[in-house]
């Protein structure tokens, strides 16, 4: 069933505040092209109206679903191109390659997999065993790792900035955290929603990683991304879940931009809103939350924010509070009082609720 | 989707990759030509990438998900009230012209 929703659909490439002054122009050159584009994306616009709420992404796999419990993992090569998903050189099952990337590839979707499974009784990303693929080497000196809808794709890095993209437990745990997103809430990517949406990726990746390495989490390094920059940088990690703003300091990176509480949101029209800024606010939150109740974070703390992905209440533009709010009532409804204190201390730590 | 206008009217062109894995400041900084000034062959060569980015313009942000890039383009028209004609390019369509731009030497970084 669709989730409601206030928000506008997705509007055209050109802004409408900039089409009408382009409109307005003295010189027709300028301003016909503008009118023609605003005629065009009225009527798109009323058809998308009309439409409703933004359909819900569909991952249908391609072939036969493993069984519930089993991965189905396939790791491909682009050669250093970027056609995809490349030449398979690793399916479920087979030896290790040898290639360092696809070998890691392989061992970090099963990590996803596991904490998923393990934990949380999700086959794979679309809790339907969609299989999980990935390519490595993709493009030349490729410096990012990304979810493209179906698979993920990883960059060898630089080598002089980033080392190669699947060194990082956490980073796949990440970037799968996407694809499960996209399946449930489908957080709107941009601004608060957008920054939940990064946050919930920083977090689960985490988790996959404290779950991979049988930590609790205040044995945890809350550290997203450690090992993706090389020795030449001056970073610890592309975040800090427990100290946002403080993962890197360096000449080329700048300094770490994110917020560890709402009196420091950054208001800016980069990043999509400042998705990758403002995560700093709950990460932090969760941060707390799982360290003030000890043990494993992907118990307590962990089962409420996923419970609360998966919840029905849950919109797609929401903001932080309304997510906060979420996890409050979650809490309350399936999980003890002392995480709901836990939680609810949390986000008030962080200036998220009163 | 979108019509430029001419670009011969141009006077500023900025340039900025989005999205990734992480928004690190230091390399995030857009790519500025003041078309007014630049040498001709500079402005034919943004003038190039431009006409070729447009056609893979996207709505806004749609294809930022999933922490995929994206290049947002930036042109200013001159005029008594200075328009401008703004958007984005999925990395994965951009040609090659827009991504040698956005590669260009820090001398022409803003």
């Amino acid at each position: 069933m669709p989730r409601p929703s206030e928000s506008a659909p997705l509007i055209g490439v050109v802004p409408p505040y900039m089409l009408d002054r382009l409109a307005q122009h003295t010189d027709a050159r300028v301003s016909m092209p503008a009118v023609k584009t605003m005629i065009i994306d009225q009527q798109q616009r009323s058809l998308r109206e009309m439409a409703g709420q933004p359909p819900r992404s569909t991952l249908a796999p391609a072939r036969q679903v493993a069984p519930a419990g089993t991965p189905d993992r396939a790791v491909h090569d682009a050669g250093n191109g970027t056609t995809l998903p490349g030449k398979l050189i690793r399916a479920e099952g087979a030896r290790p390659s040898g290639d360092p990337a696809v070998d890691e590839a392989y061992a970090h979707l099963g990590s996803t997999y596991k904490l998923f499974w393990n934990v949380y009784k999700r086959h794979s990303i679309d809790a339907h065993g969609l299989p999980l693929i990935g390519t490595v080497h993709y493009g030349e000196d490729y410096e990012n790792a990304f979810w493209n809808g179906a698979q993920m794709v990883f960059g060898d890095g630089d080598g002089e900035i980033f080392n190669r993209f699947t060194v990082a437990v956490d980073i796949i745990g990440h970037e799968l955290t996407h694809g499960v997103i996209d399946t449930e809430a489908a957080l709107l990517y941009q601004g608060q929603s957008g920054a939940l949406n990064e946050s919930l990726c920083d977090v689960f990746g985490a988790l996959v990683k404290q779950y991979s390495l049988g930590q609790t989490a205040r044995e945890a390094d809350w550290l997203v991304g450690q090992g993706l920059f090389t020795e030449k940088v001056g970073a610890r990690a592309l975040r800090s879940m427990a100290e946002p703003g403080t993962a890197y300091d360096d000449p080329v990176l700048g300094k770490d931009p994110q917020p560890a509480h709402m009196r420091d949101y950054v208001d800016t029209p980069r990043d999509n809103g400042g998705v990758h800024i403002n995560s700093g606010i709950p990460n932090r939150a969760f941060y707390l939350a799982a360290t003030a109740l000890d043990g494993n974070a992907w118990n307590g703390a962990g089962h409420v924010w996923y419970d609360t992905l998966c919840d029905k209440r849950l919109r797609h533009d929401a903001a932080f509070k309304d997510f906060a709010g979420l996890t409050l009532l979650v809490a309350g409804e399936k999980h003890g009082a002392d995480v709901r204190r836990a939680i609810d201390e949390a986000w008030k730590a962080v200036g998220v609720l009163p | 989707m979108i019509e430029l206008p001419p670009l011969d009217l141009a006077q500023l062109v900025r340039l900025s990759r989005e999205g990734g894995l992480a928004y690190l400041p230091g390399l995030a900084q857009p790519r500025r030509i003041d078309m007014a000034t630049c040498p001709p062959g500079v402005r034919q060569e943004v003038c190039d990438a431009i006409l070729h980015a447009a056609p893979k313009a996207m709505p806004s942000s749609a294809s930022a998900g999933g922490d995929q890039r994206y290049f947002h383009v930036e042109v200013e028209f001159e005029g008594a009230d200075t328009a401008r004609v703004t958007f984005d390019v999925p990395e994965a369509d951009a040609p090659e012209t827009l991504v040698r731009l956005w590669k260009r030497p820090a001398g022409q970084s803003e």
